[in-house]
């Protein structure tokens, strides 16, 4: 049986994995396999079926909201997409920014804005009231 | 530039892939260059050329390039998404206001690419994690091919067809 590390390496032969990079690495695909449940539910209930964007209004998330766990189905997978995403735009910036300071920054730009996101998606996810009390 | 050569990625399709130096002299094709593949380097410490690397424009670059492509959009997307929703916390006209954008008959086509982009970096990464993880995974590598392919089209054309009945 191939420990994660050999998994790893076959990927990417010349890169010894540092503990964080073999993480980011397992990361993406665990939360991968997570969110193809996750997201292709959301996608079919949000996008194709009952009428699709088409009935999507604030009543509808309020009515949506009003339960724990649609509100706790759609945090996770805001959390899962945000740092999956984050983790896979990481990878394209350290792959196309060549120039050291150029992609420090890039990079600074990133981490910030996923917090800034993270931080207003649970806020938003965790304080709303639903009108009438929900 | 200084520094020592920075490596390029396989993003998981198992493949060895290398740091660059001609696809900086523009010796590689425009797609080469795209994906910062140039070659790959060979036990002794030397240049395999480019025209010997795994990656020169068959199926597996391009659902490399795609995946990429992919990713960036959907991620694109949830920022706007997170945007947009956070607007519930501001009250319902607000809200109501924003997602009529996403009803318009010019957006509902974007919607339908950017399910197209969903279905599509679901599956190559199923893909991606089988080759990984599978020990048959690489020797089967081109029927997953083929089998993400037809999957994506059985899970997108009936979604796209119910997407945009609406509009017609």
């Amino acid at each position: 049986m191939a420990t994660l590390g050999e998994v790893y390496e076959k990927s990417f032969p010349s890169r010894r994995p540092s503990p964080w990079e073999l993480r980011s690495w397992l990361f993406m695909r665990i939360s991968g396999i997570l969110m193809l449940g996750l997201l292709l539910g959301h996608v079919a209930i949000m996008h194709v079926f009952g009428g699709g964007v088409e009935r999507i209004s604030f009543e509808f998330v309020a009515a949506r909201w009003s339960g724990f766990f649609w509100r706790t189905y759609d945090w996770l997978l805001l959390v899962l997409a945000l740092l999956h995403g984050a983790i896979g735009a990481r990878i394209v910036i350290e792959d196309y920014i060549r120039r050291d300071g150029l992609r420090v920054l890039a990079r600074s730009v990133l981490y910030t804005t996923t917090f800034v996101f993270l931080a207003l998606g649970t806020i938003v996810t965790v304080t709303f009231n639903a009108p009438g009390g929900g | 530039m200084s520094a020592a050569p920075k490596q390029a990625r396989a993003g998981g399709e198992g493949r060895p892939i290398a740091p660059t130096s001609v696809a900086a002299s523009g010796r590689a094709p425009p797609a080469a260059r795209l994906i910062g593949i140039v070659a790959e380097v060979d036990e002794t410490g030397g240049r395999t050329p480019y025209s010997r690397t795994l990656y020169r424009g068959g199926e597996g670059m391009w659902s490399w390039i795609l995946h990429r492509v992919s990713g960036l959009a959907i991620l694109g997307f949830l920022f706007l998404h997170i945007l947009d929703t956070s607007l519930v916390a501001l009250g319902p006209e607000h809200y109501n206001n924003f997602v009529r954008i996403y009803k318009t008959t010019f957006f509902r086509p974007l919607e339908v690419v950017l399910i197209a982009a969903v279905i599509y970096h679901s599956l190559n990464g199923i893909r991606v994690i089988l080759i990984d993880f599978w020990e048959r995974g690489a020797r089967y590598e081109r029927p997953l091919a083929v089998a993400q392919t037809v999957l994506s089209l059985v899970l997108f054309l009936p979604a796209a067809v119910i997407m945009l009945r609406p509009i017609f």
